[in-house]
């Protein structure tokens, strides 16, 4: 996994929770190395995944949430470093449609050998189905970039997550405005 | 918030931790990207060089290509769909003349010519719409000189993306000359089968092995066989029927045609000329004949015929040459007799009268013999065998014999015979004498033959004279009984005498006149005649003569010379190889009166024989003899040893044309023709004899004597000369001496007579002013009004030259050099 995601994790932590705390969930991940993440490196999933836990024990939050929460901060993050992707017209629905044709084709241009989920998208007037296909099973973590782009957006809408495959390869969130 | 130290110093060691681990990662990834670019590097240069080779090798392609169509000796066209020509290479203008600038932007069709283009347009269409990718199609089109060509043009299409035509290729070859050899063949195809067709001639074709595969028209016409009847048949069904095992009769003729008989179906054989030609077929194998029939019954008819009559033509002929020849032979033999007789009575003494007699005598065998000659000669003339001889010869001295001929046949008539003669008529005339003779013995002889009492008359005078050309009119008239007018129209014809009663009454064969006819108008004269019943007739004839530049001395001189006297051939040695007893007599007294030492043998063989043994100067060679005739033994004689060189001279009493080519022929030298006279014998005897005898007769001769008059009589023989001279020096002064005392006595016959016999023998010693005085003074003594004082001067010249003369003759006799 990119190391960024990682990097952006523990900016999150130091951002919501202070640097004490993201220290402390580092030391209490008990990673197998010093935890000093660069963007552009590479690490093992599963170190998220303590991390994650760890923050989840120490501030007793869910970590499906963790993970939201996340994924909102690395979509604020996104803006912030290619506002190149976003455009005036833009709204949710036309921005979501161009992840997969526009959006994750220039991430891959940077980071060759990220594995990035693939979005069958459909929409229906004020209804958008996305049908997240991922063996990272990070469904929640995608939930999460999805609320921060209705928050750009300042757009309200439900999201309602369908497990395709409940080992969670396969999900479907219907968006509904 | 306050951080610990512990706190603070683990985040800062994880940043530096996380920017360390970021910059190695950096580095890698740049010397990723370093040997990236690298690779990206080498891999554009071989692209850049896989792309130059390419582009090269597309260049190097392109170039060929190029090359190979510019120098292709087809025309190469490159042209839009539409027809619009866009590329041409040089063969263009080699072939039809034109240069790029006058094809390029020009639609194809321009070049061909109006009354095609439709029917080109037509076949590209076609191909364009059919999508036919390539197309052959002979098509006419003009030169730049006019000129009409023809190409055999290959067209295919290139095809952009999504089969639109992109361009059209034309590849063209010229093949005028094929088309043309095409159109001849054509041509000639039609024409032959048109007259194969039509032909009269019958064509038939013959398979190998003689099967009649076909039959045309014209055959079945010609042989009235069916054509049914014919193909599939064998050839030999036609062929006529010979002994088993005989092929019919062919007749080969030029190149490969022949005759030959073939049956036809209802008149039997007929005669055909076969011309054949093999057949082949592709393979070159021949197949059969091909045969074409020609009918010619006709000109086999025709040849039969003609071929008969040229037999029988010869036939004639020859049985005519035959009785020529024989009795040419029978005739003349008894006559050399009669001649020769007659000559050596003059050699006899005789007296002024019975000289004269003889002299008559000899005229008149001479006139008999050439008469005798007329009657065989007429078919001579006829068939243009009597050849015209020119000779110089003294018109005057003719007429004078002729009239003393006549005179002593006439004698017991009262019929005078004159012959007056122009004096501007030359002494010296060319013509044949012997014609004119026979003309005039002709023409006399009729006169005298119908006039019983009164005069004949013979005139000759000069009618027009051109350059040397003298135009003689002659004129025989008589007192005779004349002729009725439709007599004298066909008096001239052969055969024709005046009426039927004349041949009874008077004899003759009627070929006289027509004799007279042919040999006046072959020497360009013309003979015409009047006459009246009862009053007499008058042939007149014109013949134009030339005048002689010299003087017929010899001739003039035949009828009364003694020259053979005097002829030296002492010690020479002669065969004379004879049969005829007379003949033999004859030539005895002359060679034994020359000296001449000779043997004579009685044919061929004895001649052989004594040959063998004995040497001879000379051989003289009677032609007809029984056991070998004189040709084959002279042949024999040219063979021999030692005599094979010796003169042989032939003896023949034919006078036909070739007889001399005979003669000479067999190796003989010259030919003597029986009756020859003395003089002809001893001229061939000292012609042939070899040269002691031969002398220069360069010496000085003076004045008085002509020179020229001497070399003509003479030639080289100084010896025979000399004799005359000397026996002119004996005897002329008694002629002389009488020639005073009649002169004296004024007895003018006498004086004539003399100077007469006289005249002829100063003319043989070369004193030719003398001879003309003394004519001089014959024809004043027989003149009626005499000029006694003019004569007599004249005789006193006459004896003063005679004594100038003596002295040089003696001259002569007396020089060196025998």
């Amino acid at each position: 996994m990119k190391g960024f995601i990682f990097t952006s994790f523990v900016e999150m932590v130091e951002d919501h929770y202070g640097l004490v705390m993201a220290d402390r969930v580092i030391v209490d991940a008990n990673l197998p190395f010093k935890g000093h993440y660069t963007a552009i490196g590479s690490y093992d999933h599963s170190q998220l995944t303590r991390l994650a836990l760890s923050l989840s024990k120490i501030v007793k939050m869910p970590a499906d949430d963790v993970f939201a929460r996340h994924g909102e901060h690395i979509f604020r993050t996104f803006v912030k470093k290619y506002p190149g992707f976003f455009n005036k017209k833009d709204d949710v629905f036309s921005f979501l449609e161009r992840i997969d044709s526009v959006i994750h084709p220039n991430i891959l241009k940077r980071y060759p050998d990220a594995l990035l989920p693939r979005f069958d998208i459909r929409r229906k007037g004020r209804v958008m189905t996305m049908i997240y296909h991922s063996p990272r099973k990070m469904a929640h973590f995608a939930r999460g970039m999805i609320l921060g782009c209705l928050k750009h957006f300042r757009e309200n809408a439900s999201i309602e997550m369908n497990y395709i495959r409940k080992d969670g390869t396969v999900v479907e969130f219907v968006i509904a405005k | 918030m306050k951080l610990s130290e512990e706190v603070m110093n683990r985040i800062i060691a994880r940043e530096r931790l996380a920017r360390k681990a970021a910059e190695k990662i950096l580095e890698e990834r740049t010397l990723e990207l370093f040997e990236a670019n690298d690779q990206l590097k080498r891999l554009n240069r071989e692209l850049e060089l896989r792309v130059a080779a390419g582009t090269q090798d597309l260049r190097d392609s392109e170039s060929l290509f190029r090359s190979m169509v510019e120098s292709s000796s087809d025309i190469i066209v490159k042209a839009t769909p539409r027809g619009i020509c866009t590329y041409m290479n040089p063969a263009v203008t080699y072939i039809l003349g034109y240069l790029e600038a006058e094809v390029i932007g020009r639609h194809f069709l321009h070049f061909v010519p109006d009354g095609h283009r439709e029917e080109v347009m037509q076949f590209f269409s076609h191909q364009l719409e059919s999508r036919e990718n390539e197309s052959y199609l002979e098509i006419p089109v003009r030169a730049k000189n006019g000129k009409l060509l023809w190409l055999g043009q290959k067209v295919h299409f290139t095809l952009k993306k999504g089969k639109a035509v992109n361009e059209i290729i034309a590849v063209a070859r010229e093949i005028t000359e094929q088309k043309l050899a095409e159109e001849m063949i054509r041509r000639s195809e039609e024409k032959y089968r048109g007259i194969i067709e039509n032909m009269h001639q019958g064509l038939i074709e013959v398979s190998n092995d003689g099967v009649i595969r076909e039959a045309y028209e014209g055959f079945c016409k010609m042989t009235g066989y069916q054509r049914s009847e014919l193909e599939g048949k064998q050839i030999s069904m036609l062929f006529p029927q010979k002994a088993a095992g005989i092929g019919p009769e062919v007749h080969k003729k030029a190149g490969k045609a022949y005759e030959m008989q073939i049956k036809t179906k209802h008149k039997g054989l007929i005669w055909v000329l076969i011309s054949a030609a093999p057949v082949f077929n592709e393979r070159e194998e021949k197949i059969g004949t091909i045969r074409v029939h020609m009918d010619i019954s006709e000109q086999k008819r025709m040849q039969e015929n003609l071929l008969q009559a040229k037999l029988l033509a010869e036939k004639s002929k020859r049985a005519e040459q035959e009785f020529l020849a024989n009795m040419s032979h029978e005739i003349r033999t008894p006559l050399n007799s009669i001649i020769g007789i007659t000559e050596l009575l003059t050699d006899t003494k005789l007296d002024s009268e019975q000289q004269e007699f003889v002299d008559v005598l000899h005229h008149s065998s001479e006139i008999l013999l050439n008469l005798i000659s007329s009657v065989l000669d007429i078919s001579k003339i006829e068939a243009g065998q009597w050849a015209r001889e020119d000779v110089p010869f003294n018109l005057k001295k003719e007429l004078e014999a002729l009239q003393k001929t006549f005179t002593y046949r006439l004698r017991d008539r009262q019929v005078t015979v004159l012959a007056t003669v122009d004096p501007a008529i030359s002494n010296y005339l060319i013509g044949d004498k012997s014609w004119l003779n026979q003309v005039l013995v002709n023409l006399l002889g009729n006169a005298a033959k119908f006039t019983e009492k009164g005069q004949v008359e013979i005139l000759a005078r000069q009618i027009k004279s051109e350059r040397r050309t003298r135009w003689i009119e002659f004129k025989v008239r008589d007192t005779g009984i004349g002729m009725e007018q439709d007599v004298l129209e066909t008096i001239f014809d052969s055969f024709k005498q005046g009426n039927n009663t004349i041949g009874q009454k008077y004899g003759g064969t009627g070929l006289g006149l027509a004799i007279c006819k042919k040999l006046v108008e072959l020497q360009g004269g013309r003979i015409s005649v009047k006459s009246q019943p009862g009053k007499g007739s008058v042939f007149t004839f014109i013949i134009p003569y030339e005048e002689s530049g010299k003087k017929a001395t010899k001739e003039a001189m035949t009828d009364e010379s003694r020259k053979q006297e005097n002829v030296d051939f002492n010690g020479v040695r002669i065969l004379v190889v004879e049969d005829n007893e007379m003949n033999h007599t004859y030539i005895s007294k002359l060679l034994d009166k020359w000296e001449v030492e000779f043997i004579i043998a009685n044919n061929g063989k004895k001649a052989i024989e004594i040959l063998r043994g004995e040497k001879f100067d000379m051989i003289l060679m009677d032609v007809q003899m029984p056991e070998m005739n004189g040709y084959e033994a002279t042949g024999k004689i040219r063979q021999m040893n030692g005599n094979a060189r010796v003169p042989i001279i032939a003896l023949t009493a034919g006078a036909l044309a070739d007889e001399r080519k005979k003669a000479i022929g067999s190796g003989m030298n010259e030919l003597l023709v029986k009756p020859f006279t003395p003089d002809q014998l001893q001229e061939v005897i000292s012609r042939f004899l070899s040269g002691s005898n031969q002398k220069n007769m360069n010496k000085v001769i003076p004045m008085s004597v002509n020179k020229d008059q001497l070399e003509e009589i003479y030639g080289n023989d100084t010896n025979f000369m000399q004799l005359m001279i000397r026996k002119f020096l004996l005897n002329t002064p008694a002629y002389l001496e009488r020639m005073r005392k009649y002169f004296d006595d004024r007895k003018w016959r006498e004086l004539e007579r003399i100077a007469h016999k006289c005249k002829p023998t100063f003319g043989m010693v070369g004193l030719s002013h003398l001879q003309a005085l003394v004519e001089e003074i014959e024809e004043q003594s027989k003149q009626e009004k005499k000029d006694v004082s003019t004569s007599e001067k004249l005789l006193n010249k006459i004896m003063a030259e005679n004594k100038k003369a003596r002295k040089d003759l003696e001259k002569i006799i007396n020089q060196p050099g025998r």
